[in-house]
């Protein structure tokens, strides 16, 4: 069989049509060949070449990053109350171009923040993108903001730092700035272990802008805060504040300080200013009114410092307690100084010197003693240097040294005027007495624990110490200047002091006097320290009458506080045996023979032993609570017959849960 | 000719798991946005209850103020124990 071969007109053989479609065919393959490969390659590009680069740009779409600040640490008093904590509020910012109809908008948040209208509206129109109106707003405010839904107007959280106590301890805690940055006191000098740290974090953005976690990265760690916690106690505290704002403000002084220091240990309770400061609105407060005045400020202690030029003198064996001084009759010039007394004396024992405060007599001491000598023991009881306490700012106070002393700078020196002292050190020294004589640093801070001080060597012996507490106990309980102080039941030992203050310019003195009163509780043992300074009382100035009953005040309500006041049977005048004293408590006064016994039940614990104590009757007491539930014998029936060795008197009272 | 059902078969179960498991990866990707939303909400619910509690504490210590019991206890004729006015009844419950 013989193919044809399809040829042209001319007789040339032509392409089929078959090779034609292939040809097609190829040409289309090849183009979508082509395509693809640049799809490929595009892809290949975009994924490998451009892909770190875009896939950084999406998660900037996606992902933003979060920031998260910790609160700030607490500060909390002996007991763990609150002296210090940080609240969540919210602040007000806007965004101005964001905002709609400025006028009512402007109008709405005056209204609201009770922020003057022109302010905002000034605020209104900034070309800012970010304006704060008010910042750290009330919960009330702000339910009220957020229900307003203004447009460009932004609620957002911040910290704000509360002090529960108002004005308790307000100098020593200090106060912190809108930013939360510590800007005095122990907030200052704490901003560091305070400070709440800031957690950065990355966050998911979805469509809304709402933000999600995916994931704990950079939030596992703590960024609270730490705390501190102080040797003070709000009760002995507010006593403090109390008892000083009356002296200070009966006798119409300029400032005032107390102290309270427990002796064991050194650790201040209570550490008290007047004018009080409110650190919840510290900026409404003058500058002087901020000071921490028991650190910072150096005064002329005058009389309190007495004492230790005594115990100096008796330590080096340079007087006796009853060796005698020529006291000049209240008037003495020594080089061409005139060193006067308040009252007259003449020949005067060592411990009637102290105990009438006689300026003189102690000067005379101090001469006889020698300027090193004193200067060295002033030196080992800190006077001079810093107690160190956490406060910013502390005084050093001012004590030249002895070379440059003349004679009648040691005379001055030795009835405490021409030296420079804080409240805080002549409260170190006194511990040192307070504690037989061997030295005790004062501390203000239990959390976090400071390192312990090196062992500073014994100042005095015991039996020195033992004798200036005797001579200080005359002070108060003979006819000494402190007899104000006097606490029945309790023996005290004290010293007054009433002070020249320096002139404002210029040398020599002014008319102002510092009044203050230095008490031991109880005066042979002691237990606690208080001190009350006042800054230019008048018309009285004298430290006995200005700061010995408010020494007396805070150390009624700090030992009743701590159940160590004298108890009621303790305070019968005169001293009655043992026998009668049985006698006397287990009867009932003549008076109250044949009257009926009372209704108690209602009253409270307290209540019923006032009213049976003043018939001589301890009661028994049973079963537990504060208010009488039932007594016996009922009321109305005879007192029952005192059996002889019974303390109860046949009473018996039955306690319940009060209702209040 | 088996062979070619064998491959056939192979790449159709290829297919399916790889089709299974993006599904499970849209899925668990679905999950974990929902407990983000979940979780983002008791955050926000545990921040507001934890302030509240804050907030509430320091009341707390300021109702308890030294301060302010004295003024509450002053209302109720009560003051602070002078000299001469305490009694230590310790060891007095022991009968009940």
């Amino acid at each position: 069989m013989i193919k044809r071969v399809p040829r042209s007109r001319e007789g040339a053989p032509t392409r089929s049509k078959t090779d034609t479609g292939k040809l097609k065919l190829l040409l289309v393959g090849l183009f979508f060949a082509a395509i693809w490969l640049t799809l490929w390659g595009r892809a290949a590009y975009v994924q490998l070449y451009l892909g770190p680069e875009l896939k950084k740009g999406a998660e900037k779409q996606s992902l933003a990053t979060g920031f998260e600040l910790g609160e700030r640490g607490r500060i909390y008093d002996r007991n763990g109350a609150i002296l210090a904590t940080s609240v969540e509020s919210k602040s007000v910012y806007i965004s101005p171009i964001k905002v709609e109809r400025a006028a009512q908008t402007a109008q709405t948040l005056s209204q609201i923040l009770d922020v003057p209208k022109k302010d905002i509206e000034r605020d209104l129109a900034s070309k800012m993108g970010f304006v704060w109106i008010k910042r750290q707003i009330g919960d009330r405010e702000a339910k009220a903001l957020e229900a307003a839904k203004l447009p460009g107007v932004f609620l957002t959280s911040e910290y704000r730092r509360m002090f529960p106590n108002h004005q308790s301890a307000g100098q020593v805690l200090g106060f912190v700035g809108v930013d939360g940055i510590g800007l005095e006191g122990l907030e200052k000098h704490f901003e560091e272990r305070m400070v709440g740290r800031q957690a950065k974090y990355v966050v998911q953005r979805d469509a809304t802008g709402r933000r999600l976690y995916l994931d704990d990265q950079g939030r596992e760690m703590d960024i609270r805060g730490a705390d501190v916690r102080l040797t003070l106690d709000t009760v002995i505290q507010d006593a403090a504040e109390q008892s000083l704002a009356e002296a200070v403000t009966r006798y119409n002084g300029r400032s005032g300080m107390a102290l309270v220091v427990k002796v064991d240990s050194g650790e201040i309770l209570a550490l008290a200013h007047f004018p009080f400061l409110n650190p919840n609105a510290a900026n409404l407060s003058k500058p002087a009114a901020r000071r921490n005045r028991a650190a910072l400020d150096m005064f002329e202690p005058g009389s309190t410092l007495k004492p230790f030029v005594f115990a100096a003198a008796l330590e080096q064996k340079v007087i006796d307690p009853s060796k005698i001084f020529d006291c000049e009759n209240g008037k003495w010039v020594l080089r061409g100084k005139t060193i006067r007394d308040t009252h007259p004396y003449h020949w005067l024992s060592a411990n009637r010197i102290l105990r009438y405060s006689s300026n003189i007599g102690t000067a005379k001491i101090g001469l006889a003693l020698g300027a090193q000598n004193y200067y060295s023991t002033l030196r080992k009881l800190g006077f001079g240097e810093r107690t160190d306490l956490d406060i910013p700012g502390e005084s050093p106070g001012k004590l030249r040294p002895p070379k440059e002393w003349s004679e009648i700078d040691l005379a001055s020196i030795s009835f405490g005027q021409g030296i420079g002292v804080t409240a805080l050190q002549m409260a170190r020294a006194y511990l040192v007495l307070a504690n037989m004589g061997a030295p005790k640093p004062l501390k203000l801070v239990l959390e976090p624990e400071s390192p312990p001080p090196p062992q500073a060597e014994r100042v005095f012996s015991p039996g020195t110490a033992e004798t200036v507490l005797s001579m200080m106990r005359e002070v108060v309980d003979e006819d000494g200047t402190g007899k104000l102080a006097r606490i029945p039941g309790m023996v005290v030992a004290g010293k007054t002091g009433t002070a020249q203050k320096a002139g404002a310019v210029g040398k020599g003195y002014g008319d102002g006097i510092v009044a203050s009163f230095v008490g031991l509780f109880p005066g042979d043992k002691p237990e606690y320290l208080i001190m009350v300074f006042v800054d230019e009382p008048s018309p009285v100035d004298l430290g006995g009458v200005v700061c010995a009953p408010a020494v007396r005040e805070i150390a009624i309500k700090t030992l009743s506080y701590y159940n160590r006041l004298p108890e009621a049977k303790l305070l019968t005048q005169p001293e009655p045996s043992e026998s009668s004293m049985q006698e006397k408590a287990t009867r009932a006064p003549q008076a109250a023979a044949g009257a009926a016994v009372p209704d108690l039940t209602g009253l409270p614990v307290r209540r019923a032993l006032e009213a049976l104590g003043k018939r001589g009757i301890v009661p028994t007491i049973k079963g537990a609570g504060m208010v009488i539930g039932r007594q016996k014998p009922l009321p109305g029936e005879p007192w029952p017959e005192t059996k002889s060795g019974s303390k109860d008197g046949g009473f018996i009272l039955w306690l319940q849960e009060g209702s209040k | 000719m088996s062979s070619f059902k064998g491959s056939l078969l192979s790449f159709f179960g290829a297919v399916s798991i790889i089709l299974l498991l993006s599904l499970s990866s849209v899925w668990l990707n679905i999950e974990r946005m929902d407990l983000a939303y979940d979780l983002n909400k008791m955050e926000k619910d545990l921040a507001s209850r934890n302030a509240l509690a804050s907030k509430l504490e320091l009341e707390r210590n300021n109702l308890i103020s030294p301060y302010r019991l004295k003024r509450l206890a002053a209302t109720y004729g009560l003051g602070p124990v002078g000299p001469g006015q305490m009694r230590l009844m310790t060891g007095q419950d022991q009968g009940k």
